[in-house]
């Protein structure tokens, strides 16, 4: 086997490494959990993923054009918590929740919080384009801010009792599978073909590779990248309608540490945090490989201490590997401007 | 240049401005769960004015009930009520309490977010000349003046006691498998509720208990539940906190297919401390079966002793007897954290989830 | 003329921050007599020296063009390793009870340990600097669960807390007394030392070299690895003082210790003006920063403004705060192009760097 050989071999199995990993963790689970391979459980397997499926969406498009989005899971709170306040009554008994006593159709309402997802992302990405501000703290400000909101709408308390017309997407079933693993696994599919066959695919990898190249083709950096954070926004607030359909129950701390695992789930599925190098179908690898620990340490008897240092390691080992891709591969020319760095990288 | 820097200026120090001003005009709206009381006059200067200063760990179901008992009680003796919320933070409680005490108010009450790292707070008041009370929780280490809490040990026994009278009529012996969904480890509160739970249920070794720790955090309610229950019988579901769990545990075993009424085939056990609207509600409903209901809103007579204490008396060991008090009887006693009145705590069930004398019904 | 007063109009942008920290004392001062009391004064730093050390192991590690998201389960490390050292069994510890100086080298010990594993990470094995941190803070979060008994750790011997909770002096006062934290001392005094090794040392200049451009840096001949490494040593050992003066305030451990203050660390240094591009920023101003942050937070506290607003308010405040860092280097970047427009013969410089 010549050298170029075994390079292409080595490069097939890196690049699917992460499936690999799946199979394996899945098949030691299968052997060693009861009940693991029972379709009720898969079926859960895959709800967990799915809220948590279509953030990882959003952040790996960001991640693709060389930035990053804290704010996502700030959307998640605010966009449940402003919809359970629009739908339901004033509570009763004090210190229970406190809706608006508006009783909007949820419809309506579901119309509402997507709108809000999509605005509130469109102004995270002219913030960071038009004004030159760094992506990581914008977003970071951002987070504070929708969050901040969401608990002072709240009041800090639990709302329950969302209504059934709203709850169809994270709660119902069709044929015995929920709605939500459905739609997951069609955006992903969607989202997937999109950025490989079509010209906005290549515009976000070009960008995220190369802004000013990608300027020098023709390619409008700026406004790929607010499109990028209009997705990124938009698909918070789906989540958040998804999330608040499964749990009927909406708090201000819903969503908390759901970046860090996005960002995990993309890394892992071989998203590179430098831009310009990934797929939304390696993000959804990842994320499946997080929710099937998180299902499997359900069903074993583990302390959830332990959760925190497995998902830890797995991290790193992710990072390694791909730290060794780019052995096998030409390096992305990235450019950095010789004085002043605009963005953090 | 020049303009853009007096620009920037005149900005920051207006948005420092809107904020002061925006603390006057949005505290009353954004706390609508418990009145604000005015910017205290120290207490030297207006000699009869008594300050309480009360530090709420999080404000929503049980604990917003708890803060307001408490400012009713106060409120009753013309007291004023400084109340503040730490977020489930320690050393943004600690942060508070070191606010009350620069504010010199007559006394401290509190329900610890971390019933140990309270204990330096409490040092603090102590050489200030502040009295200090805690709610709900014990600290740990240290002794403060008084606690009031529900007998939380009791409350997972009544729970256990529930369950295990189900399973007893289900099966003709006490066997089964039951779902322990348990709250953050790390307060004594969930080591107690899950402590008088065990402890009943380690007479029935038949009784197979499946213990998850959820932190208080709804999304884990949900994923506990619908793996477990997904992939094994549950029988019975003993929940830490029904506040936060009702909705979300009926979700989630909706999900499953496996949701069904009291007296039909398949209904999972629901059990719970707390005793919280959505608990009251779904017991009405059928959906739940048992909830270990605290007296939250009096938990505000410890203004009482709060009371007797200002006027130089100390608290008497023994049994306090209320007539018709839910509460009732409850006792106090001494040990190395202080004076503790435990209140009763009652167990609810389809015949009395009516009453308005419980906390949810109001 | 006109070349003075610009020169001291930018004198007084770059430190912003300063003139924010009067205005917030001036204004909360005179809108509450409980702020302006001295007691509360002096604890304004009391209450942040945890957040302050990390804050300045942060800024070590911006000002070379890095980040640490790990510092704040570093301290919760530390201090969890101390305080079951100390502590004797009953009160959650291992029952060791070891003298209180061993309890601080072992800390340091653990801090400079994560130093080092991070900075190895970075350097030698060029994983990116974000995810790295975020993995190690989640793997070293975890290991403080796994430690610790589940619960506090607490009471420690007062020599221990003297750091974090102990007062200089007292000063009797008509009610009461004034008591001066070694806390509020301490931070002062190290961001201060900080501030004069980073300013005026070599390595302080290098540190700057390998922020503002990596590559210029390396053909000067500075081992740029080498100075990276020993920055996240620096950011180890301020999360071990950090873990310290926690523990010392609250004379107990939990595993949730330092919890949730990333974004805080994060938002503190950048508003003391440490740019997150590398290269920019002093330690004065981030201890600006670590100042405005805590005057909102206690003032608005004691003026019972809702928690809920104080979260809000501090996101548009961060924003503010990103938004001047953006102005700032449209101003360099600006005056570079002029620079280099005048000494280039040619036009403007080629800006494309193509690594290998």
């Amino acid at each position: 086997m010549n050298k170029g050989q075994k390079r292409d071999w080595v490069k097939i199995i890196l690049d699917n490494f992460i499936w690999l990993i799946l199979t394996v963790l899945f098949t030691y689970f299968a052997v060693n959990v009861p009940n693991f391979t029972s379709k009720t459980n898969l079926l859960n397997i895959l709800l967990h993923a799915s809220v948590l499926g279509v953030l990882t969406i959003g952040q790996a498009i960001v991640l693709m054009t060389g930035n990053f989005d804290l704010s996502a899971e700030g959307m998640v709170s605010l966009s449940t918590i402003l919809a359970m306040w629009l739908m339901i009554e004033p509570g009763s008994v004090v210190g229970t929740a406190q809706g608006s006593g508006l009783m909007l159709n949820p419809y309506l309402v579901i119309f509402i919080i997507l709108i809000l997802g999509t605005l509130s992302g469109y102004i995270i990405g002219v913030l960071i384009t038009r004004l030159n501000m760094n992506g990581f703290i914008v977003t970071l400000a951002a987070q504070l801010v929708l969050r901040g909101v969401a608990m002072i709408v709240s009041n800090g308390q639990i709302m329950t009792g969302s209504p059934k017309a709203f709850n169809w997407l994270g709660g119902a079933k069709i044929y015995g599978i929920p709605v939500s693993v459905i739609v997951t696994l069609l955006l992903f599919v969607g989202v997937n073909y999109m950025l490989n066959q079509s010209k906005f695919g290549r515009e976000l990898r070009a960008v995220g590779a190369n802004p000013d190249a990608a300027q020098a083709s023709g390619f409008n950096p700026k406004r790929t990248i607010t499109l990028a954070y209009t997705i990124g926004g938009f698909l918070a607030a789906f989540a958040g309608w998804m999330l608040l359909g499964r749990l009927e129950t909406a708090v201000s701390s819903l969503g908390s540490g759901m970046t860090l695992e996005t960002v995990a789930a993309s890394v892992i599925g071989g998203v590179s945090l430098k831009g310009g190098i990934g797929s939304v179908g390696g993000a959804f690898a990842g994320v499946l490989l997080l929710s099937l620990i998180d299902n499997a340490l359900n069903l074993m008897s583990v302390d959830s201490f332990w959760v925190e240092s497995v998902r830890g390691f797995i991290i790193l080992l992710a990072l390694l590997i791909e730290a060794q891709k780019f052995r096998y591969k030409p390096k992305v020319v990235h450019e950095k401007e010789p004085a002043v760095a605009s963005d953090c990288k | 240049m020049k303009k853009n820097l007096t620009i920037l200026s005149v900005i920051a120090i207006a948005a420092m401005l809107l904020a002061a001003c925006a603390s006057n005009t949005a505290a009353p709206a954004a706390e609508e769960a418990a009145p604000v009381a005015e910017e205290a006059a120290p207490a030297e200067e207006a000699a009869a004015a008594v300050v309480i200063g009360y530090g709420a760990p999080e404000l929503s179901g049980a604990q917003g009930q708890i803060m307001q008992g408490l400012v009713d009680h106060s409120e009753a003796k013309g007291w004023e009520v400084v109340t503040t919320n730490a977020d489930f933070d320690a050393e943004a409680q600690a942060n508070q309490m070191d606010d009350f005490i620069s504010m010199g108010v007559n006394a401290i009450v509190t329900v610890p977010v971390d019933s140990q790292a309270i204990c330096s707070s409490v040092a603090k008041a102590k050489e200030a000349g502040i009295a200090f009370y805690t709610i709900d929780r014990a600290p740990i280490g240290c002794a403060v003046d008084m606690t009031v809490q529900s007998d939380n040990y009791l409350a997972g026994k009544q729970s256990a006691e529930a369950i295990v009278a189900f399973l007893t009529e289900k099966y003709g012996e006490a066997k089964g498998t039951v779902l322990e969904l348990q709250g953050d480890l790390g307060q004594n509160v969930a080591q107690l509720r899950g402590g008088g739970f065990n402890d009943y249920m380690a007479d029935y070794p038949n009784v197979e208990v499946i213990s998850k720790p959820t932190e208080w955090d709804a999304a884990k309610f949900s994923s506990a539940t619908l793996d477990v229950a997904g992939s094994t019988d549950v029988d019975a579901i003993y929940m830490h906190s029904d506040s936060v769990g009702t909705t979300v545990v009926l979700a989630a075993l909706e999900q499953l297919g496996k949701k069904f009424a009291r007296g039909e085939e398949g209904h999972v056990f629901l059990a719970g401390v707390d005793g919280s609207p959505d608990a009251m509600q779904a017991i009405r409903d059928g959906w739940s079966d048992q909830a270990s209901s605290q007296p939250i809103p009096d938990f505000g007579i410890i203004a009482d002793w709060i009371e007797k204490k200002l006027a130089g008396e100390e608290p008497v060991e023994g049994e306090v007897i209320q007539e018709g008090a839910l509460w009732s009887p409850a006792t106090i006693v001494m040990t190395d954290t202080g004076y503790q009145l435990n209140l009763a705590t009652t167990s609810v069930t389809p015949d009395n989830a009516d009453s308005a004398a419980l906390w949810g019904n109001n | 003329m006109k070349k003075n007063t610009s020169k001291l109009l930018d004198v007084i942008f770059e430190n912003l921050i300063w003139l924010l920290v009067a205005a917030g004392l001036i204004i909360f001062s005179s809108l509450s007599s409980s702020f302006r009391s001295p007691n509360n004064l002096a604890s304004l730093l009391y209450r942040s020296a945890a957040l302050g050390l990390l804050v300045l192991g942060q800024s070590f590690t911006m000002i070379t063009g890095n980040f640490d998201l790990s510092s704040e389960s570093g301290l919760g490390l530390t201090a969890m390793v101390a305080a079951l050292a100390l502590a004797s069994a009953d009160n959650g510890g291992l029952g060791w009870e070891v003298s209180p100086f061993v309890a601080i080298v072992l800390m340091i010990g653990v801090g400079l340990l994560i130093g080092l594993i991070n900075g190895l990470l970075i350097t030698r094995l060029k994983m990116n600097n974000l995810i790295v941190t975020i993995a190690m803070q989640m793997i070293l979060r975890g290991l403080v669960y796994i430690i610790s008994p589940g619960s506090t750790a607490s009471f420690f011997p007062k020599a221990f807390d003297w750091l974090g909770g102990g007062t200089l002096f007292k000063i009797p006062l008509e009610r009461g007394f004034f008591s001066f934290p070694v806390a509020t001392l301490f931070v002062i005094l190290i961001f201060v030392v900080s501030h004069i090794i980073t300013r005026y040392t070599q390595f302080g200049r290098n540190m700057y070299a390998v922020g503002s451009n990596l590559t210029a840096a390396k053909d000067a001949g500075i081992d740029t690895d080498k100075i990276v490494r020993i920055v996240y040593l620096i950011d180890g050992l301020c999360m071990a003082l950090a873990g310290l003066l926690a523990a010392g305030r609250l004379d107990s451990a939990t595993p949730r210790t330092g919890a949730g203050l990333t974004f805080p660390v994060q938002a503190a240094a950048v508003i003391g003006g440490i740019s997150m591009a590398g290269g920019r920023g002093n330690m004065i101003g981030a201890l600006g920063g670590l100042m405005l942050w805590s005057i909102l937070d206690n003032g608005l506290s004691i003026m019972k403004v809702s928690p809920f607003w104080i979260e809000t308010s501090r996101g548009l405040i961060l924003l503010f705060a990103v938004w001047l860092d953006a102005v700032k280097v449209k101003k360099v970047h600006q005056r570079s192009l002029i620079d280099i427009l005048l000494q280039s013969t040619i036009g403007l410089k080629d800006k494309t760097i193509v690594k290998n």
